[in-house]
């Protein structure tokens, strides 16, 4: 799990070590670059190419929205980093960015008495978009569903002191949640191999 | 009929503002300035996509004058693209 403790160290405290699995981003060209390749390794790894295709997707849709709602509002590093660690029968994928958080974005567009875990289930529930009027919103929920039909084990989100979590399985849970000293996004999925 | 053979914008299409230049580039180079009422979207070879990129291009299709637009060739991965877009075009 070498690469999700780098994104964590990256989410916490702005740094991280250089290592296999870890992906750094300072613009999303640098992802969007990738994304054959990682469909292919995921695909060496035994996924079938249908889903190998979608859990790309999910991370370019999860990598682009680090750009697309932080830009001009990085806390200090811009961009994300993406951690892939293979497991023994799951992808472990991990995105940390260092922006203004998912509820702070959302808070313009939906006012009131939601508090911030409301603010990030809607996130991924509802078609809601910190840019609206601009007709868009729908990355998380695309996220969401194809985790729930095409092999997603386990997400967790965390976001401006609030956390998200899908699937049944609780390590990712054990290990994340008690993280409470951090900037911008984290996104940590775990996605069936087979 | 208007085809466009998405494959030649990228393998892996998923970022929005990629999109809107597709399609900013599909209005001026495809059609000339003068788009067809109706275009039919080839994805045959596009290995990725997501509804960021999908949604952005047709809206930008779509806001000069595009007013019907068809899938072919489509995979499991575009057509999960497709079905969120619907809901923005």
């Amino acid at each position: 799990m070498q690469a999700l403790k780098e994104v964590i160290s990256y989410f916490r405290f702005a740094k991280y070590k250089s290592s296999p699995g870890v992906y750094r981003a300072t613009d999303r060209s640098e992802v969007n670059a990738r994304l054959v390749g990682w469909s292919k390794d995921f695909e060496s790894s035994g996924a079938a190419p249908v889903r190998a295709a979608l859990l790309v997707a999910v991370i370019g849709e999860l990598a682009n929205n680090s750009f697309d709602h932080n830009l001009g509002k990085w806390k200090d590093l811009p961009g994300c980093l993406v951690g892939i660690d293979v497991l023994n029968d799951r992808f472990r994928i991990s995105i940390a960015d260092r922006g203004q958080g998912i509820a702070n974005s959302l808070r313009r567009v939906k006012p009131g008495a939601l508090n911030n875990d409301e603010l990030l289930r809607v996130a991924f529930e509802e078609r809601v978009s910190g840019r609206s009027p601009e007709r868009r919103g729908n990355g998380l929920k695309f996220i969401r569903k194809n985790f729930i039909e095409h092999g997603g084990l386990s997400l967790v989100c965390l976001s401006s002191s609030a956390i998200y979590k899908l699937g049944d399985e609780l390590e990712l849970v054990r290990i994340l949640s008690p993280i409470s000293d951090y900037a911008g996004t984290l996104t940590c999925i775990d996605w069936s191999r087979s | 009929m208007s085809v466009v053979e998405i494959r030649k914008f990228g393998e892996a299409l998923a970022s929005r503002s990629e999109g809107r230049e597709a399609g900013l580039s599909t209005l001026a180079y495809d059609f000339e300035g003068l788009p067809p009422d109706e275009v039919t979207l080839d994805f045959n070879n596009v290995l990725i996509m997501t509804p960021s990129w999908l949604g952005e291009y047709v809206q930008t299709l779509m806001s000069r004058g595009v007013k019907k637009i068809n899938y072919i060739n489509t995979s499991p991965v575009v057509d999960s693209s497709i079905e969120f877009i619907s809901e923005e075009i």
